[in-house]
């Protein structure tokens, strides 16, 4: 991966997994190992790492913070109440516990999250989100069009109009966010580098 | 006797509210206790109830508002109040409104964001 990088000349880069949770550290110590290589022969490359909730364990939590990314994205992915048909093993309060422990522990560490619109949530519901997002002081943001991969997967409910993402990004950035990307084509990793402009 | 709802205290140092949604419209039957509209703060989202059983008499602020708490936001009327003394309560209410003070300019912000179907407006 390391190599990679330094022979893409890439200025940043957003590393990924499927959830290990067949690991006894959830998959962290190999996290921790890419941003290390990527670091020592990449320096000028910033890092960023989109991890699982590691089901809550701070010890995995705290491998990968060690290891010093420039951010550390989780994504909560819907409100609490779609958890059960999106997110089945998952818990939304783990996961903002997840963000929460990372800041606790680095706070020079910029945490990220997103979620994704259009799976029937309501609106009061999308801003009790930013809202505990930025309770835990969580940095950036990503809002996104949920687009249905495959047949087993949740329908969308609703093609949100971009207008109404810019209304939840402009109420994003009211609460405190301070790097927020609203439309229907963002993604966690869309335009990532662009996030950390102006913040090194 | 109706009732005049007002934008609830909810934190010391939270002095501005911002009108999710209505729940509500003018004339819809409501019962105490009944969520009336949902508002979001800077640190949370939170449903206003309604204080007596009635009917909405008159909203006095659009929902996509940012205002200032402990202002009147809307006129409930119980069965069998008299209509003059409603519509009193509807001219002093919007006299406080007029004089209420500044809201947090960046969540005044929220309002003035490039949506038409969003932006604010004092109900006449």
């Amino acid at each position: 991966m390391a190599k990679s990088v330094q022979r893409l000349g890439l200025k940043h880069i957003v590393i990924t997994s499927v959830s290990r949770d067949d690991l006894p550290d959830g998959g962290a110590r190999h996290f921790a190992k890419t941003i290390s290589a990527i670091k020592k022969i990449s320096p000028g490359t910033s890092t960023e790492v989109l991890i699982p909730d590691f089901r809550g364990s701070p010890d995995a939590i705290g491998i990968v913070v060690d290891a010093c990314p420039d951010v550390i994205g989780h994504n909560l992915e819907t409100v609490p109440r779609l958890y059960g048909e999106v997110r089945r093993d998952a818990d939304y309060a783990r996961s903002l516990d997840v963000l929460a422990l990372i800041k606790r522990l680095n706070s020079k560490i910029w945490t990220k999250s997103g979620i994704m619109l259009g799976l029937g949530e309501k609106e009061g519901e999308v801003l009790q989100v930013l809202c505990d997002l930025r309770r835990i002081n969580c940095d950036f943001i990503t809002l996104g069009q949920y687009l249905q991969p495959t047949d087993v997967h949740c329908t969308v409910t609703e093609y949100v109009p971009p207008e109404k993402f810019n209304y939840f990004g402009e109420i994003a950035r009211v609460l405190g966010f301070i790097r927020v990307l609203s439309c229907p084509l963002a993604r966690s990793s869309y335009r990532a580098e662009e996030m950390l402009r102006g913040l090194k | 006797m109706g009732a005049t709802v007002l934008m609830p205290i909810v934190g010391a140092t939270i002095r501005t509210a911002f009108i999710i949604e209505w729940y509500k419209q003018e004339g819809e039957s409501v019962l105490q206790g009944e969520p009336l509209l949902e508002v979001l703060t800077k640190k949370a989202v939170f449903k206003v109830e309604a204080p007596i059983t009635g009917t909405v008499y008159k909203l006095l602020v659009s929902d996509k508002t940012a205002l200032p708490i402990d202002i009147p936001i809307a006129i409930l009327a119980e069965e069998g109040d008299d209509d003059a003394v409603l519509q009193k309560m509807v001219v002093e209410a919007l006299d406080a409104l007029s004089k209420a003070p500044p809201i947090d300019k960046d969540l005044a912000t929220v309002i003035t964001c490039s949506i038409a179907d969003h932006q604010a407006k004092v109900c006449n």
